[in-house]
Parts: C-alpha cells; structure tokens; sequence
C-alpha cells in the first residue's frame, strides 16, 4: 500500500515539475505565477499543488530522503537547479543551492573539508576542488612554499610513479596557487601530471588538496630556509640555512635537515617552530651565487641579505686565494654551504661618508665610489666577522679561507624582512 | 523534533492569527502579507519584509501592489523562523549594539535544531536575506567542523555511496582529518 502511494506522488511529482513555480526572482514571471495562483480555483492543480507539497513533506522528507537527490546531484545541471529550487519542501544539503552549499564548505577547516570529501561521492568532487583549497593553502603554506618547494613536489609525484603521462599546458593546481604566491618568479613548468581520475575516490595527484595533505602529514620534505640554525648557536646568529623541512602536526614544529658539508654528516634539528622558517627569499640554489643586481643602488643604512659560505672542512688547495672562477663553483656545488647573512650598511666607503655631511656632492661621488664597506653589526668592532670590503664594479665572490666567502648580495626593501631579522638580532655583541 | 524548536513557531503564528493587534494604538506600520507554499499566510511589518530582498524587489517593481506576495518556495516553518530572525536584526539596526547583536544570533542558533538550520538555508538564499545566510552557513560549517564522516551523513541525511574499498582507500588517505573528531 505504501509503495503503492509512494509510486503515485512520485509521479505526480514528476508530473508537476513542469508546471511548478518558477522561483520568484526575476519578476517577468510574476503575473504569470500570480494569475495562476489566483486562477487556481479553476484547475485540478490547485488541489494537486497543496497536496503535492503535503506529499513532498511526507515522502521526500521521511522515506526517500536521499536516493533522489544525490541522483540530482549527479547529474547537476543548470537546468536540473531550478527544479530543485521548487521542490524544497524535503531539503538536504545537496539540494541547498549551489551558493549556499558552496558558502558552508568555503567556511570548513581542512580537516572539515577531509571529512565531507569522505561522505559520498557527489560531496567528494566539491571538496577537493582546488578553489576550496588554495585559501588554506595560503593561509598555513604560503609564508614556506616556494618555486623550489613547488619542483621538489612536482619530482615528488614523479617519484612515486603517479606521473602515468605528461603533458605540456598550463598551470593548474598548485602551479595555480604559487603564481598567487609568487607572481613574477613563475614560469611554465615541462611537466605538469594529468589529473589522473581513473578511480572517483582517489585523490587528483597535483590538486592543491593532495599537496596540502602530504604536507599536513609530513609525508614531503620540502626546502625551505631557516633562520639561526641550532637555535641560535652563537655561529650561526642572524644566517639563514637552507634545509630540508618535514612538519610535525603533533607538535606543530619542523624537522629540519641541513645539507652534509665537507665531511660532516647530515645535521638535523627538530623542534623548529614556524618562526625560524621561511620560503627562500631568492630562486637560486644555495650551490649557486646569486647574481646581485642592487649593487649601484646601495645606500649607506641599507639592509641586505649576503650569502656567506666558508670552507674550513674541505680545503680549495691553489684556490685558497678568492678568484672567482669556474673551477672553484664546482667545487662549492659538492662541498660547500651557503648562508644568507643579514647586514647593515653603515659606511659605503670613504668618499660617501661625504655624502653625510654635503648632499649635493653625493651623485659625484656615488658613481666614484666602488668600494662597499659591509659591517655586521652582530659582532663586535674588531672582530675578523665584523666587516668586509666588496667592489660594486664587479663584485662576484670576495673572501678567504680564514673568514669564509661573501657572495651574492640581495637588498631588502620590505620593512617585514628587515624586521624579521631585526627580532633575530643576538642580546649580547658576538666576538 | 524538540518541543524548544517548535515552540518559536507556535508565537509567531500566534502573531500572525490575530492580525494588527498594536495598529490602532500605536502608530499605523504597513503590513506586507506573505503566503508560504504551504499555504500559511505571514502579515509582517514593512521593515521586516524590506529585509528580504526579493520581497524588496518585487515592491519596487510594482509599488502600489497590495496583492499578497507568494513565496512557492518556502514553506511556514523555516519562513517563520527567518521572520523571526529578522525582526530581531531591525531592532539592532534602529539600535546597533554588535555585542547584544551576537548574542542573539548565537542563542538563536543554539536553540535550532540541525534540521531547522539546514531548512532555513534556502529560504534565506532564496529571500535573498545575505546576513542570515552568512550567519547560518558558518552555523552548519561550525556543527560539522569536527565530526566525524558518519555523523555529518547523518546530520544531513545522506546516504554513503562509496564502495567498501572506496571508502577504506578514503581512510587511509586522510587518516589525519579521521583522528582527534569529536565524539558523536
């Protein structure tokens, strides 16, 4: 009998769909809807409406509550929404309009989003999509992922054999979401994995989600940079190290691995808390000198960034002398470490001490003067780390065995670095 | 369903059956008449039916319109809830205080039931009643922040159609978002 009932209002159901009400908005349809309301006396419908909804409340509601709709929301169309939006009387999530249902899932945590992905399969194509994604991406990521992060995932996925094919296009994924981080330092990557959707419950490899997840986990190792390594040991204050980093969510810290140098082992650290991290602040391999391009724009009270790597373990031989030449780059790349050290510069050179006193002398002697002064101002006066000297002609590498090699030269222009390393800064004057 | 959760309905309802109760001593307020799709009609004040936008759209279409306006796709329930939600935000409108204001929208949260919450939902995207939806969106988002995947099939009524292996495959791979839920 129940079936019997079920089977005639869903035909009726079916029957009406047609001729129910359009949705209020636009008006156009207003003294359409109005005169058929008005009118309804006239029609068999009058009562089929009433009864329609009577039935809606009762079998949609209590007996058939899903089965329907998430054949409805298979098939999702445009079409399919407006229908939908008439038949409210028996309302699950999936029949919320798409805004709305699309407003609750922007407002989830991940960990939310990862339970509603789990709950049938129609949610499941929501949740992983990239839009929900790239907000908490950026949020938690955005501050330690870089370009060099991004190819280390890419070689990931690789790894693990997810790469069935290849093809050359455009960026999607998380490319999308690291052009948003970093705008200008992006190119087409050669590689870009197809989102592999051969089973509808595996996750599509380079979707941000997955990425997300596999940092979230610490299942990738990713590079990153950290700041005053070992916690602050009194060598390595204000540097910042290249490492590999693994998160910990237990913990909400990292494990860093610093690059073996010379013949010292891997050194690791853990514990490192998100402040001590950041996404390398140049595209550049810590194996490579970074090519400095502010060299004639250096002002006295300028901050920069230095990369700094010396070479204790593992002597040069005849290049103890600093050439700059080939030979001693490929030697670096095997053995040396770089380190990024801040600096302040106080004095460009003797003739720009000038410049202090009588600005209008300044354009002469600024295209003059070649030689830069960097002092470091976390040492004290007198200190072999305290200050070098670099040409801004044609400054490569300036250094020596004793004291290490000074590289490549970045100037810092945001006060959000600069004060970074300024928290950094030691509370006693290193010798 | 909770007698708390009708209870809202049954005062609003009884407003309505004795129409313009305060006209004739207080001041004369134009009354908007709404009709539900299950035929229930809502005499509502002016101000309060201007919260809905697309009631406010259809006036300023046809202004001198005295019909009854139909709303075929909201039903007398959740409508009533929704009136009576708006009501509250006029009165923090003529007198804003965010502090009062919050702690309305949270009690009235807190007293609805799942499905009142998720019933609500369209009407208000449908009236086009923006701050409502946003605070009932993040309502539903904060009851299935952390539950677990059975308990937010069953706060929406939704049925699993994952295969066993698909969903074991599902586990496994967010085993993380599966530990530390709250208990059902």
């Amino acid at each position: 009998m129940l079936l019997y009932i079920f089977i005639t209002c869903f035909s009726f159901i079916l029957f009406l769909k047609p001729l129910s009400l359009k949705p209020l908005p636009p008006w156009a349809s207003e003294i359409r809807l109005l005169s058929f309301w008005f009118s309804k006396d006239l029609f068999l419908f009058s009562y089929l409406g009433s009864l329609r909804n009577t039935l809606l409340n009762i079998f949609c509601i209590n007996i058939i509550p899903l089965k329907t709709s998430i054949k409805k929301m298979s098939l999702s169309s445009r079409a399919e929404k407006s229908a939908l939006d008439d038949e409210t009387g028996g309302m699950s999530v999936l029949d919320l309009p798409e805004l709305a249902l699309e407003c609750v899932l922007e407002r989830l945590p991940p960990a939310g989003l990862c339970s509603m992905a789990g709950v049938c399969t129609s949610l499941r194509e929501r949740c992983v999509s990239d839009h929900l994604w790239e907000k908490h991406m950026k949020h938690k990521w955005g501050r330690v992922i870089g370009p060099a992060a991004y190819r280390e995932w890419q070689w990931h996925l690789a790894s693990r054999n997810y790469l069935g094919s290849c093809k050359h296009g455009k960026p999607k994924g998380f490319m999308r979401l690291l052009s948003i981080i970093w705008p200008s330092s992006w190119s087409t990557p050669k590689i870009d994995p197809i989102n592999n959707s051969r089973q509808r419950s595996s996750l599509p490899v380079n979707s941000i989600m997955s990425c997300y997840l596999a940092l979230e986990t610490g299942k990738f190792w990713f590079p990153a940079q950290v700041f005053n390594r070992e916690n602050g040991h009194v060598g390595f204050m204000l540097s910042c190290y290249d490492a590999e980093l693994n998160y910990d969510p237990r913990t909400d810290t990292f494990q860093a691995r610093y690059p073996p140098h010379g013949r010292r082992a891997i050194a690791t650290e853990s514990g490192v808390p998100w402040e001590r991290l950041r996404a390398p602040s140049v595209d550049t391999s810590p194996h490579d000198l970074h090519i400095s391009e502010c060299l004639h724009d250096l002002l006295p009270g300028d901050h920069i960034e230095i990369q700094w790597r010396r070479n204790k373990e593992f002597p040069y031989g005849l290049f103890s002398i600093p050439v700059g030449g080939m030979a001693l780059w490929v030697t670096w790349s095997h053995v040396m470490e770089m380190k990024i050290i801040v600096g302040v510069v106080t004095a460009v050179s003797k003739f720009y001490l000038f410049f202090v006193a009588s600005t209008t002398l300044c354009s002469i002697y600024h295209e003059e003067s070649d030689t830069v002064v960097l002092e470091f101002h976390q040492y004290t006066p007198g200190s072999r780390w305290r200050s070098t000297t670099i040409n801004r002609k044609d400054h490569r590498e300036e250094g020596n065995e004793a004291d290490g090699f000074y590289g490549g030269i970045r100037k810092l222009f945001k006060n959000e670095e600069i004060s970074r390393w300024k928290r950094l800064w030691p509370t006693e004057v290193l010798e | 369903m909770s007698s708390s959760t009708d209870s809202p309905t049954l005062t609003t309802e009884t407003t309505q059956l004795s129409p313009q109760p305060d006209t004739e001593t207080a001041k004369p307020t134009k009354k908007i008449t709404l009709k539900s799709s299950d035929n229930q009609i809502f005499e509502v004040e002016e101000s309060v039916a201007m919260e809905f936008a697309t009631v406010k759209s259809f006036f300023e279409d046809s202004p001198s319109s005295t019909d009854i306006v139909p709303l075929p796709n909201v039903t007398a329930k959740p409508l009533s809830q929704v009136i009576e939600f708006c009501k509250e935000q006029i009165k923090f409108k003529a007198n804003p205080d965010e502090a009062q204001k919050k702690k309305y929208n949270a009690e009235f949260l807190t007293e609805k039931s799942d499905k009142d919450l998720v019933d609500m939902i369209p009407v208000a995207n449908y009236l086009e009643i923006k701050d409502l939806l946003d605070v009932l969106n993040q309502a539903v988002a904060d009851r299935i922040e952390n539950k677990s995947v059975e308990y937010v099939r069953n706060f929406f009524g939704i049925d699993n159609d994952f295969t066993a292996e698909e969903e074991a495959a599902l586990r496994r791979e967010h085993a993380w978002a599966y530990e530390g839920v709250d208990e059902d």
